[in-house]
């Protein structure tokens, strides 16, 4: 810090330095169209660096004006730039100007356009829009303000990977994430998995970057939009433009320093009137609350350890779970320096995110640091030379959210309502111990699981750039860019060893082998890129030509490899390969990919009315036959300024553009699909999961055949979009409308098409399919009060997708492919002909024609089909909007963003638990009393009916089985585990305070604001959703839309910041 | 001009070729691109273990009604009660079609074109006899004329009694082999370190083989009566048990069943003893033992079939890391020679044979005392030939909980032995007629191949069936 001091001190030196030598003094006001002062409007002496902003008054004051300079250039966003004569007193009126002609858009390969040029729907949010929430990335900040664009968690861990699908989901069997591109580098998105369940996704991709660096982030939402950046852009595009120095020749110092805590936010609706027990019956050892009502009596419970047995009241616990969690502290810091001068500019900025999350004592952390440098240097009025260099770290200790013995959440789930568990955190009692547990049901004390878990990784990114701008005649520029992005982790998973003798009861449950698993991946990708733009006017500056080609040369390789141990020697704390008595098994994998690719981008502009943009790219991929490894995609769009066209200025319209836009892109394959292999021999395991038997086998090695039958024909994916939009603002821009309609057809999807096992193969790679996504994007800004010290901002956005499946191969039954199942109930995801992409299918209720349930004579309960039927429901959301609003009064400002999402279902696991162990308020139906199923019949025997007169009840198990979500016995069959998918969220609301300058600049101090950020506030489900924030799922992209395996608890943060600019 | 011409068209070509090699690197590092027959050898024979050891097994055992789930857990109540769907059955039929036959015609396919390996070519034949075999008991209709060897994508099935005919085929083709030839080249290209069944030992296929068809040739005795008599009177069937006795007690290495039941799953205390054993063995007999751990109380006990037995009460099925899976046995072809004479009305025969196999299941799981047993408990009585064939079938019942416990399961749809409702618990599950017959055609095969066949409910009986 001493040293930034010294730096700073010595440029201000130098500054002052140089306005010594100038003597001339010029002061003025600046007003607007209504005589209102325009404070912050600044005010240049033109071809110098001398210049001032004016004040609140809109007054400014110049000294040192040069004797040459006559001319002032007065700038401010959202007026007309205007130049006056230099006079030693001016008065300068400003005129508003569409703040929508001066945006810019950073567009495909770090190219600049103006956003009145695009032919289609791009979405920027700026600095201020990303870091106000003070999300520890940046992709969580655009959650609700991109119409179109769905941000949902694999978990609510920090650290945790981040899906995003824009514009529904094209691709059944490939990613349908979006390519960040950061400063025309594309950012290797590294998701580090887990092998086991409960841990949430790690992410090294978006997550790596700070947020403060971002200058702007733009959402390319089509097809036309991104068929530039080839294959991986078809889910959309992140274009990220990061801070540099350029421009400036002020050296500013930005500490940004903030603090949030985090409290469990929502938690299910428990019921509170029934304890621990089974059938109805007290059994204090049971995983559940099917017991008796709980009467306050004292009573022994859990096993009997060296003549000793634990006592306590029966009675509910209501926030036995709530207390259990403790409350989280994540502090997010950074430092940024900036400057430079008319030749050179320079960024340098480091950051540390350090989050201790809400399980008690500190095994669930994340911690992360980046350090950034970027510079730009004009060497020669011919050459410009660019170049960045990021480092980030990040360090994450989990604990097992997973299922059965490792599991917290199993632990607090399936324990009675009257078992405390604040009370069970001293683990030198037997009782809190796996061997004294109170419950043999393979669930432990959540705290000693805390306190035996090790599960640690380490990521490290490192990514930038080197660029040389060439520009040998004023219209040509030609640049090459080089770009690397080297990402690595390295990873150790454990589990303890529980191996209580097998005399205790709670052994043959509750035992585990231990296992240390440890792994590494390394990860990179180079980039080339050769770029030539020729940019000119033409007949008399009326057409305008912006043309670039270039070439892109890639390649992209990971090397991961795993070990793992099981059977420890040490049953804890020693997290070591070399901790067991048998073999390690360990694997490795490589893979490589490279592409060539030559695009061209023609723009031509005529009369700054109508713009027409042409693309095209041709690719050369290795993942493909390489016979036939190129492939070819154009677009075309078209812009149209009625605005420019037409006089409108009587009309209220102040801006008005119509967009036309057609692309294409390709997807091409993943790596090694195009020729047939043999593996080491193995099977696969028992639960689907790992392997069974497998080689090396008692001294026997063998290999066997993929049985997924590779293709050497494959195709890359294709998908075609059209689109059309207007982009119309009213009344100064105090309301606009920006809407567009897209149509997106993705054919030739490549997928390991499942067949008939009798053919030999168990799936067949090849193309097939077609999936369309039709849809509406709608984005409504309004500025209801815009006043000198009052202005407030409502930003509506609502986007509806309609995701059909089109096709599918002949020969699939009934024309449906599967997606992914849950892992406990029965409920299957598939793709299926003429139905949205994730159509759920379960086991129903078999009913009569008259829709009455059919029930067994033995237990009351209905029957069950016994083939998956359709259930009706989908994965995806019937529409999903956000509202965003601002408010600002003098130096005051409130923000808050609201997300939300309509419609779909998900599977919810711990519906399926909480129904299971009766801790849902929803299996007290009825007081629990005996009771016959409504609207049910028996059958006679003789293909008829007769009233069901078989009641449920508790003491029988029954009435449990009609809440039993892995048996599939409620009158919903196993669709009972789908829950609604709506909801409506506070994602974020910040208050914030701009100190004045007058306490500012006699300290030094250029500005600072204090503000108080909320995230996640509230979420708001329906009342047939007691249980989960629905926003997650139990990994990315399409297959984690399916639902939670084991919920993380959502959070609540709430904190304070500080941002200080010297 | 013409030169600059010449130039660039080779510098463009150049870079074309040079380009397509620089992308010429999708092949996949981790695995290789072909393996010898040697390397596919022991994956039939480990994946075939697998799904023999660890599926069919758990269905074997509980519809032979050995054993009987669990009160206090619940994973193998679908199974005891019967209450299965076609989801229930996709693992042996996507292993047996996706890992076993597919490299049981490659080892044939490189095996002929090498020469010199008909030692290779009977122990695939033999793994392609055995797998169709188990697979056509199991499902009925089979995919073979036009599945595994057409590569077609939507094959049509074979019938069961084609498949009949197929196997019979199958197995005389083998026994036509020149046993001669097939020794020499076992010389020349040893499969000891390959073969994981047998060792290289040829003789030992012969007569797995012989065992094999002995049992197919039962499915039909009266049409296949003159072809049993030559077989019998050949006598050259088993004399070591056709085992896969490769386990190690370790993770991924162990017995299937063991390894799943005992060291995977979350609980260990699933599988109960059913008391139907009980009335066919003698509390006294030593296997018993061997087969059941003994109840918290010291005994061996079980409850009753398809009801959820105490665990505080009943016996555990015993399991051994380290058990073989065996895929025929000494005592099996004892009991099948046995039943083929009984049917003959040789009731002498008969009865050497059914004494040799009851003494050989003793051996196989180290029991001694079984001669007390023959002469005693287990003495055979010549009778009618369907009185003999009860005998014999109780017997071997009895021999199998630990060993071919399918086969019980398979005999006892065949000859309706042990009797249920005397001697086994009559269970219905969740049937409302019959028993459990068959496999349902695996959900993979229904829904991917349009020529799959109709669905038929597990309680339909196959055309071998009493």
């Amino acid at each position: 810090m001493k040293k930034f001091k010294l730096l700073l001190a010595c440029l201000l030196m130098a500054v002052s330095t140089a306005l010594f030598a100038q003597n001339r003094q010029i002061s003025g006001t600046v007003t607007d169209q209504n005589g209102e002062p325009v404070a912050g409007a600044y005010v240049l002496v033109k071809d110098t660096n001398v210049g001032a902003t004016t004040d609140f008054n809109g007054a400014f004051r110049l000294s040192g004006v040069p004797a040459s300079s006559s001319t002032l250039v007065i700038s401010f966003m959202g007026m007309k730039t205007v130049e006056v004569p230099v006079a030693a007193q001016v008065s300068v009126v400003l005129e508003s100007e569409s703040e929508y002609l001066q945006e810019t858009v950073v567009t495909a390969l770090g190219i600049t356009k103006s956003q009145k040029a695009i032919g289609y729907a791009a979405t920027t949010v700026r600095n201020e829009d990303i870091t106000a929430s003070r999300n520890n990335d940046a992709v969580s900040a655009l959650a609700g303000k991109v119409a179109g664009m769905q941000v949902s968690n694999s978990s609510t861990t920090a650290g945790a990977a981040q899906s995003v699908i824009i514009r529904g989901v094209s691709s059944i069997g490939r990613s349908n994430q979006p390519l960040y591109v950061i400063d025309g580098i594309p950012l290797q998105s590294v998701t580090v998995y887990n092998t086991q369940s409960g841990y949430g996704n790690l992410g090294a991709g978006i997550g790596s970057i700070n947020s403060d660096d971002i200058e702007t982030m733009t959402v390319l939402k089509g097809a036309a939009a991104t068929a530039l950046y080839g294959s991986r852009a078809s889910g959309g595009v992140i274009v990220i433009n990061t801070k540099s120095g350029k421009g400036k020749n002020r050296t500013q110092v930005t500490v940004n320093a903030g603090v949030q805590f985090s409290s469990v936010s929502t938690l299910p609706e428990f019921q509170d009137k029934w304890g621990t027990g089974w059938n109805g019956e007290l059994t204090l050892d049971e995983n559940g609350s099917w017991g008796p009502i709980l009467n306050g009596q004292i009573r022994e419970y859990g096993p009997i350890v060296n003549n000793s047995q634990m006592i306590k009241s029966f009675i509910a616990i209501p926030n036995n779970i709530r207390n259990f969690y403790e409350t989280g502290v994540q502090y997010n810091t950074s430092v940024a320096l900036q400057g430079g001068n008319e030749t050179t500019g320079y960024y340098v900025s480091y950051s540390n995110v350090t989050d201790d999350g809400i399980l008690p004592y500190d095994k669930d952390t994340y911690k992360k640091n980046t350090l950034s440098f970027r510079g730009n240097h004009q060497a020669y009025k011919w050459l410009s030379l660019e170049s960045s260099i990021n480092l980030t770290t990040q360090a994450t200790d989990q604990v097992g959210q997973g299922s059965q013995n490792t599991s917290i959440i199993e632990g607090l789930y399936q324990s009675g309502r009257d078992i405390s568990f604040i009370d069970a955190k001293d683990l030198t009692n037997v009782f809190n111990t796996p061997a004294g547990w109170y419950t043999p049901y393979g669930i432990t004390n959540p705290y000693w699981l805390i306190e035996n878990a090790y599960n640690h990784t380490d990521m490290k990114k490192v990514f930038g750039k080197v660029q040389a701008n060439i520009t040998p005649i004023q219209q040509l520029t030609l640049s090459y860019r080089y770009g690397f992005d080297y990402t690595d982790f390295d990873r150790k998973l454990t589990e303890a060893q529980i191996a209580l003798p097998s005399t205790n009861p709670n052994a043959s449950s509750t035992n585990m082998e231990g296992t240390v698993v440890a792994s590494y991946g390394r990860y990179y990708e180079t980039n080339h890129d050769f770029l030539a733009n020729w940019s000119d006017q033409y007949v008399g500056g009326r057409l305008d030509i912006n043309a670039t080609v270039g070439a892109n040369i890639n390649e992209r390789y990971s090397t991961t490899e795993a070990a793992q141990v099981t059977g420890l020697t040490f049953d804890t704390g020693f997290w070591d390969l070399s901790n067991t008595s048998k073999q390690p098994t360990a694997s490795e994998s490589q893979s490589k990919r490279r592409g060539v690719a030559i695009f061209g981008d023609f723009q031509f502009g005529w009369d700054d009315q109508v713009y027409l943009d042409i693309t095209a790219r041709n690719d050369w991929t290795s993942t493909l036959p390489i016979k036939n490894n190129s492939y070819f995609y154009p677009g075309a769009t078209l812009s149209w300024l009625l605005t420019n066209t037409f006089d409108l200025s009587s009309t209220p319209l102040s801006f008005g553009k119509l967009r036309l836009a057609y692309g294409k892109t390709g997807n091409d394959p993943n790596v090694y699909q195009t020729t047939a292999t043999y593996a080491q021999g193995s099977s696969g395991g028992y639960f689907g999961a790992g392997t069974a038997l497998s080689f090396p086998f008692g001294g026997y090695n063998a290999f066997m055949k993929s049985a997924t039958l590779a293709s050497d024909s494959l195709q890359p994916e294709m998908t075609t979009e059209f689109e059309v939009g207007a982009d119309l603002r009213f009344f100064n821009d105090r309301i606009g409308i920006d809407a567009a309609y897209y149509d997106r057809v993705s054919d030739m999807q490549i997928f390991s098409l499942p067949v008939d096992p009798a053919t030999g193969y168990n799936t067949m790679v090849m193309n097939f399919g077609k999936v369309s996504n039709k849809g509406v994007e709608l984005l409504l800004t309004t500025t209801p009060v815009r006043t000198r010290d009052f202005k407030w901002t409502v930003d509506f956005n609502w986007s509806k997708n309609h995701n059909k499946v089109v096709s599918l191969p002949e020969g699939l039954d009934g024309g449906k492919a599967s997606i992914t199942r849950d892992g406990w109930g029965d409920i299957y995801m598939y793709a299926e002909v003429g139905k949205p992409i994730g159509q759920l299918y379960a086991t129903l209720p078999v009913k009569t024609d008259e829709g009455q349930f059919i029930c067994d004579p033995k237990t009351g309960l209905p029957k069950q089909s016994s083939d998956l039927q359709d259930t009706g429901y989908n994965v995806q959301n019937d529409w999903v909007g956000g509202i965003s609003t601002g408010l600002t009064y003098k130096n005051v400002s409130v923000s808050a963003t609201l997300d939300i999402r309509h419609g779909g279902k998900i599977y919810s696991r711990t519906k399926s638990l909480l129904w299971f162990t009766g801790n849902s308020i929803e299996t007290t139906y009825n007081e629990r009393r005996a009771f016959i199923v409504p609207n049910s019949v028996l059958e006679d025997g003789n293909g008829g009916y007769v009233e069901n007169t078989v009641p449920i009840d508790l003491y029988s198990g029954t009435f449990q089985y009609y809440f039993d979500g892995n048996t599939s016995n409620p009158i919903e069959g196993s669709a009972c585990t789908l829950i609604d998918r709506s909801y409506t969220k506070l994602r974020n609301l910040t208050i914030s305070y701009t100190l004045p300058e007058k306490w500012l600049k006699p300290v030094g101090i250029k500005g600072a604001t204090l503000s108080a950020v909320g995230n996640n506030l509230f979420v708001w489900t329906p009342s047939s959703n007691p249980y989960i924030d629905p926003d997650q799922g139990f990994t990315t992209d399409l297959t984690g839309m399916l639902g939670e395996y084991f919920c993380t608890v959502p959070c609540r943060y709430l904190g304070f910041n500080v941002k200080v600019i010297f | 001009m013409k030169k600059i011409f010449t130039v660039l068209a080779l510098a463009a070509t150049l870079a074309a070729t040079s380009c397509n090699d620089w992308l010429d690197i999708n092949t996949n590092p981790n695995y290789i691109s072909d393996a010898d027959m040697s390397l596919l050898l022991p994956t039939v024979q480990l994946m075939t273990a697998d799904k023999v050891g660890y599926d069919i097994t758990l269905y074997g055992s509980f519809w032979a009604q050995y054993v009987t789930q669990c009160s206090t857990t619940n994973q193998y109540y679908t199974i005891m009660t019967y209450d299965v769907t076609n989801t229930s059955f996709n693992s042996p039929w996507s292993y047996f079609y996706s890992s076993v036959l597919p490299r049981i015609k490659e080892i044939i396919a490189k095996a002929e074109e090498a020469g010199n390996a008909s030692n290779y070519i009977l122990e695939a034949k033999s793994m392609l006899v055995y797998s169709l075999y188990m697979l056509t008991s199991l499902y009925d209709q089979v995919a073979y004329t036009e599945g595994y060897l057409t590569e077609t994508r939507t094959p049509n099935f074979d019938s069961g009694q084609d498949m009949q005919k197929i196997l019979i085929g199958l197995c005389e083709e083998i026994r036509t082999m020149d046993a001669d030839a097939v020794a020499a080249d076992e010389a020349m290209n040893l499969t000891t370190s390959s073969d994981m069944v047998f060792g290289g030992d040829t003789e030992a296929w012969f007569q797995f083989v012989n065992t094999l068809y002995l049992k197919i040739l039962l499915r039909d005795f009266s049409a296949n009566q003159s072809k049993i008599s030559s077989l019998l009177a050949e006598d050259d069937f088993l004399a070591k048990d056709a085992a896969f006795d490769n386990f190690l007690d370790q993770a991924d290495k162990s017995n299937p069943l063991y390894e799943s039941d005992r060291r995977q799953l979350n609980t260990t205390n699933n599988i109960r003893c059913c008391s139907d054993v009980l009335n066919v063995l003698s509390a006294s007999d030593p296997r018993l033992t061997y087969f059941y751990d003994n109840n918290p109380g010291g005994v061996v006990s079980g409850g009753p079939y398809g009801t959820s037995a105490d665990p505080t009460e009943t016996s555990r099925l015993a399991l051994y890391a380290t058990e073989p899976v065996y895929f025929g046995t000494v005592d099996e072809a004892g009991f099948l020679k046995a039943e083929a004479y009984a049917r003959l009305g040789n009731a002498a025969s008969a009865k050497t044979a059914y004494e040799a196999a009851v003494a050989a299941a003793f051996a196989r799981v180290g029991a001694s005392g079984a001669a007390s047993f023959i002469a005693g408990d287990y003495a055979f009585t010549a009778g009618t030939a369907e009185a003999m064939v009860e005998q014999i079938i109780n017997q071997k019942w009895a021999s199998n909980v630990h060993g071919l416990p399918w086969e019980s399961w398979f005999d006892l749809n065949r000859t309706g032995y042990p009797t249920r409702g005397t001697i086994l618990t009559d269970s219905h599950g969740v049937l409302s007629e019959g028993y459990p017959q068959r496999f349902i055609y695996s959900k993979n095969s229904a829904d991917y191949n349009p020529n799959s066949p109709t669905p038929v409910d597990v309680n339909v009986k196959m055309w071998w069936q009493k």
